[in-house]
């Protein structure tokens, strides 16, 4: 992964406030580099610029300041070129109602200008298993399948670069496994994509490395191994308790030791400075009526709760 | 990439944007009804109020207000309504744009490689398809109904007109279609200029009923020059009739800038404001 196909440089977008004086940073002088052919995944909070950031990429949206450059392409000049290269899916948007699956495919084809669209649809039916749901009305398919048919049509456009904006957002577990199968079959035919997702496991499961983002700037990009690495200086621990709850997570506050406390509803996770105080910690819990305390590796999920 | 082959595409796309419009449209078979009954609706109020004036209710008969008297009257308001079905094109972009905006189809078209033309000749020639059936209709029982007969050279002048209101209202209607994208405000605004002046179009009514000075008002509304010359045309069966030189000159004019205008004021506004809450 050499061939840098996108590059941004300081790239920013701002938005003016309802009171017209003040101004919502979406995307801070970002820079970042992808490469050709790799998955790279934009992980981050509610509102961190993860959409804005793939809208500025495929020109929907101008910059405020800074530039980006798309397959050698500048966003800011050379739109047309841009459009010839890359497709956006916006989750399970960008779909015609009133008419059936296949008018939009159809449509999209033509817009597009797919060679051959009759022959692909048939072929990317069967491959979806969606051709039964082709004739269709839109309107009466699931959210699922409205998802399936967005990414059907990000397929068939066939650019080189995609950008999948929350593809499995409100799937259930099986079909967002179809869609993580679905998606990583673009590494095979070598297509660049950029995929913002809320979801670890998809995160984790389709992507080459991982961009952070927060307040519209990237606070990491990196690898998932090695972007776990970055706190598995610290030790987790997770623990379930039966009672005086408040009373642990006081003792636990208070102590030097402890980095970080997640507080769920019947249990704890807690990241240790490092693994020296486990002692420590158990001198603590033992006071306490413990169900479960558990020694565990980082997650995706410990890096974004940790690191945004 | 050759011209033919340029233009072929572009062809396809235009026709395939038409044919998603026209599918949608009739996918719900009472509205497309509804495109048929509304006109005729429209007509029954004008018909009436005429019908009372003409047969003695406020004047004496056999008097004429401006071209209308009571042996064309039913014939103008017919001529009239075939004008308010072209009227629908203020807001074809409009419609299509809101729809677009709430389905999120809109970025799907904005960030394909093609020509915005296109997208706008597509909406243009789904609504012409559509109301063809029903301008025919009313068009043709005019003709049965008039009591005169205006010659094939009238008749295609009358057409003629009736497209060039269409491109006229569509060069407008591109301005509010885009507001409708980026300045939702403004649009509301706009749109209620629109309606003010078609208070004053006289589609179905003389502009003689109103006082003097409205008149003079009503003469700088471009859209009543269009409506003043097909009265004129189907009435005297004479596309040089005096004064009428005037109406074409207005009409062609408009006809040639408003889409110019439309389009400026589309890429100008929409590249400053792209699309609002999105």
């Amino acid at each position: 992964m050499v061939n840098k196909i996108i590059e941004t440089f300081d790239l920013t977008k701002e938005y003016k406030m309802k009171n017209k004086t003040e101004h919502i940073i979406a995307i801070n002088k970002l820079n970042l580099n992808v490469y050709k052919g790799e998955i790279l995944g934009i992980l981050g909070p509610n509102g961190a610029g993860k959409t804005t950031l793939l809208e500025l990429l495929c020109t929907l949206i101008t910059p405020t300041s800074g530039y980006a450059l798309v397959n050698g392409y500048n966003i800011l000049k050379d739109q047309r070129k841009i459009k010839n290269c890359v497709c956006l899916m916006l989750g399970a948007e960008m779909i015609h109602y009133y008419v059936t699956g296949r008018d939009n495919l159809t449509y999209f084809s033509k817009i597009y200008d797919i060679k051959d669209y009759k022959k692909k649809i048939a072929q990317l039916g069967k491959e979806f298993d969606f051709s039964r749901w082709l004739d269709e009305y839109t309107e009466s398919y699931s959210t699922g399948m409205r998802m399936k048919l967005a990414l059907f049509r990000t397929l068939l456009i066939d650019r080189p670069i995609l950008y999948l904006d929350e593809p499995t957002a409100g799937l259930d577990p099986k079909t967002t496994n179809y869609m993580i199968q679905k998606i990583s079959l673009l590494k095979k035919q070598n297509k660049t994509t950029i995929l913002s997702t809320h979801r670890m496991h998809v995160a984790n499961s389709l992507c080459d490395r991982i961009a952070l983002i927060k307040d519209g700037k990237i606070i990491k990009v990196d690898t998932t191994s090695n972007l776990k690495k970055l706190i598995t200086e610290h030790l987790i621990i997770e623990i379930d308790i039966k009672e005086n709850k408040n009373h642990l997570l006081k003792d636990l506050n208070s102590s030097n030791f402890v980095e970080k406390i997640i507080n769920k509803e019947d249990s704890f996770i807690i990241h240790l400075k490092d693994n020296s105080y486990y002692q420590e910690l158990f001198e603590i819990v033992k006071n306490y009526k413990i169900l479960k305390f558990n020694e565990r590796e980082a997650s995706l999920n410990d890096v974004f709760t940790t690191l945004l | 990439m050759g011209i033919k082959r340029n233009l072929l595409k572009n062809a396809v796309q235009i026709w395939a944007i038409s044919k998603l419009n026209l599918k949608k449209s009739l996918r719900f078979k009472l509205t497309f009804v509804m495109r048929f009954i509304n006109p005729l609706l429209a007509l029954i109020i004008p018909l009436f109020i005429m019908g009372f004036i003409f047969s003695g209710g406020i004047i004496s008969s056999g008097v004429s207000i401006g071209v209308f008297g009571a042996e064309n009257y039913i014939s103008l308001i017919l001529l009239g309504t075939c004008g308010t079905m072209v009227g629908g094109f203020w807001s074809i972009y409009d419609q299509q744009f809101r729809e677009e905006k709430v389905y999120k189809t809109l970025p799907a078209l904005i960030i394909a490689p093609f020509n915005r033309f296109n997208l706008l000749l597509g909406i243009f020639l789904s609504h012409l398809i559509l109301i063809l059936f029903p301008f025919s209709t009313i068009f043709i029982l005019n003709l049965i109904l008039s009591p005169n007969i205006p010659s094939i050279g009238s008749l295609l002048v009358i057409l003629l007109t009736f497209f060039l209101y269409a491109l006229t209202l569509s060069g407008l209607g591109l301005v509010l279609g885009v507001l409708a994208i980026s300045r939702q405000n403004w649009r509301t605004i706009f749109s209620l200029g629109y309606r003010i002046i078609v208070m004053f179009n006289c589609v179905t009514f003389p502009k003689e009923i109103f006082p003097e000075i409205l008149g003079k008002f009503i003469d700088l509304n471009p859209f009543f020059h269009f409506f003043e010359l097909n009265r004129y045309i189907w009435v005297f069966d004479n596309i040089f009739y005096p004064g009428n030189g005037i109406h074409f000159l207005i009409i062609i004019i408009c006809a040639i800038i408003s889409p110019i205008i439309g389009i400026i004021l589309f890429n100008q506004i929409y590249s400053k404001y792209g699309i609002e809450g999105v």
